[in-house]
């Protein structure tokens, strides 16, 4: 097992070494303002009237809500955009050729670019942790439920990292990697609505008062994974906590979308090895 | 070492290059002269793996680099004609990229950087960001990457490009130097006179067809180019000229009257130019010199190539 492990560390350490040692990647300074603005966001949840108080909510509570809605949100933007343009800006540099006749697999290479993409994100986090240790020292939180969501997210972070590196295997510029990265981001949140109101269309113009409260292919969306997971947190807290839900066909508990996200990306990772040197063939690079 | 066979590439319905057959030895040095366009840069990079060929075969050191790539790249460096670098790194830093990509141990890395450095003259720079280098430099820099592995093959695609008389020279010796290594060098150029006095044999490539190929003495004879040559005496100038008139091979005689010497051209073998000299002796010509500037390499190189593009 050593043995393996020190095989793994070997094929990634360059391009770790090169990202974060020679070229200095200056992410922790975008992460400290960021983290700063969530204290302040913090704060200014913590000023909640009285009644968010008397109804047992508490500011452990809405602290881990907001630093959490906080790095969903840039961890999705930025796995995704930064890995989309990982390879697709060597191929701009026109490194990409040096890089494929440096000895390297395709298998390493993806894989190495994945782990640059993880440390990237794990870095540019790493300021939030004693925001988010602090939480349950102000209530409503459990260590636990902490750690399932920070694993969550991990499963959610590997699977935008891989799809993005996916994008910028296909693409030969930076902005049609990054313009398909968002467009990708479009369809894997929203896109598994609008297709779930397309089917049960007539349904909900008749009979529903909302039209997307049908859920068959929506339950694939990361904003239902998330919207689960708070479920989750409140349904554990609050012992009369019901989810609003209508006519639900298809309904997966955010461990099993988290489930689900980590064998796409897997999926993701060997198509990308797959094709890397067939495509780049055919495209002439 | 080289084994190029039947090779076809279109790109669409362009055919880039057309029914190759080369076979270059070990430790040789192959020029590969085209006009733009030709095909070369396509060649050298099904060559080097980086693109599937329509048809033929290709192999280095009798490994097939369609079905065998990885294995290729590991004997062979290949230097695009177009390269990106990574400006933000030093020098060193660049180089120890590359060689712990190619998996060489952490403790020999020094060692083997300093050495690249040294052949290729870049030890001053070491400390120098790679965007702070000269086009030549540069260069150079990928010439050393290209090296880092100690490749026995070089595929090298227009390595001079863009330099300076000084620095084409420089390159030459260099290539030189590498081929006193061992190793095998197919290198690509738009210029034949700039390769011909270093490579062991040359191959003109035009429309993606190989017009002519052997070395530069094979290729010189084989298209009938005639010879220069020039011809100093001391004196009796026109008892000299009259012998060269004589002579119905001889065209484009030059008398330069006050340096004394005569420039011709000649259709004609080395045994007919010795024949040639002792004749010019025996007839009591005090000669000072004799000398062969070589085919016209020029000529040859307008004469093959056409004009005509792929
Ligand atoms: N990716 C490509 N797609 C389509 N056609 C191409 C491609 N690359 C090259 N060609 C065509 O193939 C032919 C040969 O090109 P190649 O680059 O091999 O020429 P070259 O001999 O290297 O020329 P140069 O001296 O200008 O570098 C040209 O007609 C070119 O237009
Ligand atoms: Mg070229």
């Amino acid at each position: 097992m050593p043995a393996a492990l020190k095989k793994i560390y070997n094929s990634i350490a360059p391009a770790l070494i090169f990202e974060f040692i020679y070229r200095q990647n200056h992410a922790s300074y975008v992460s400290y303002s960021i983290s700063a603005l969530i204290i302040c966001a913090c704060f200014l949840f913590g000023q909640w009237p009285p009644e968010a108080e008397a109804a047992g909510y508490s500011y452990g509570n809405s602290f881990f809500t907001v630093i959490m809605i906080c790095m969903i949100f840039v961890s999705t933007i930025v796995s995704t955009a930064h890995a989309s343009i990982l390879i697709a800006g060597e191929k701009e540099k026109k490194t990409l050729t040096l890089l494929r006749m440096s000895g390297l697999s395709p298998f390493e290479i993806i894989f190495s670019k994945i782990a640059v993409n993880l440390c990237f994100i794990a870095l540019l986090f790493l300021p939030f942790a004693p925001l988010i240790l602090a939480c349950p020292l102000l209530g409503g939180v459990t260590y636990a439920i902490i750690f399932r969501g920070l694993l969550v997210l991990s499963a959610a972070i590997i699977f935008f990292t891989c799809s993005g590196i996916l994008i910028s295997v296909l693409f030969k510029k930076n902005y049609s990697c990054i313009s398909f990265a968002a467009t990708f981001l479009l369809f894997i949140h929203f896109g598994f609505f609008v297709i779930d109101d397309l089917i049960y269309d007539k349904y909900g113009s008749y009979y529903l008062f909302r039209r997307s409260a049908t859920k068959l292919f929506s339950a694939f969306s990361p904003l239902e994974m998330w919207k689960n997971y708070f479920d989750s947190i409140s349904s554990e807290l609050y012992y009369n906590f019901h989810p609003y839900s209508h006519n639900i066909i298809l309904q997966l508990s955010y461990t099993e979308s988290a489930v689900i996200y980590l064998m796409a990306a897997a999926l993701t990772t060997i198509v990308t090895v797959k094709i890397f040197e067939r495509y780049l063939k055919w495209r002439e690079d | 070492m080289i084994e190029i066979k039947n090779l076809y590439k279109y790109y669409g319905k362009l055919m880039a290059v057309n029914n190759l057959n080369l076979s270059i030895e070990k430790g040789e040095i192959f020029g590969f002269i085209g006009p733009n366009g030709a095909g070369k840069s396509t060649t050298i990079k099904i060559l080097s793996t980086l693109l599937n060929p329509s048809a033929g075969l290709c192999k280095i050191n009798g490994i097939n680099v369609v079905e065998e790539p990885y294995k290729v790249r590991r004997i062979l460096g290949y230097m695009p004609d177009l390269f990106g670098l990574y400006e933000e790194l030093k020098v060193f830093e660049y180089l120890d990229f590359f060689a712990a990509c190619h998996k060489i141990p952490y403790k020999e890395r020094n060692a083997i950087i300093n050495d690249i450095l040294e052949l290729t003259e870049l030890t001053i720079k070491k400390d120098t960001p790679v965007g702070g280098l000269s086009r030549g430099m540069k260069q150079r820099l990928c010439l050393a990457k290209t090296l880092i592995h100690d490749p026995q093959v070089l595929v090298l695609d227009e390595p001079a490009s863009g330099l300076d008389p000084r620095g084409r020279v420089e390159m030459r010796m260099l290539l030189n130097e590498l081929r006193k290594m061992g190793k095998t060098i197919f290198v690509s150029s738009h210029i034949l006179t700039e390769l011909a006095d270093f490579c062991t044999s040359v191959g003109i490539i035009e429309g993606g067809r190989l017009v002519v190929s052997g070395s530069i003495e094979d290729v010189v004879k084989s298209q009938g180019v005639s010879r220069h040559i020039k011809i100093k005496v001391l004196d009796k100038l026109e008892e000299c000229e009259n012998i060269l008139k004589s002579m119905p091979e001889i065209t484009n005689i030059e008398p330069a009257v006050l340096e004394k010497f005569f420039t011709f051209e000649m259709h004609a073998d080395d045994q007919a130019l010795a024949d040639l000299l002792r004749h010019i002796i025996n007839s009591g010509i005090p000669v000072v010199s004799f000398f062969d500037k070589g085919g016209n390499l020029e000529d040859i190189f307008m004469k093959v190539t056409k004009g005509q593009v792929s």
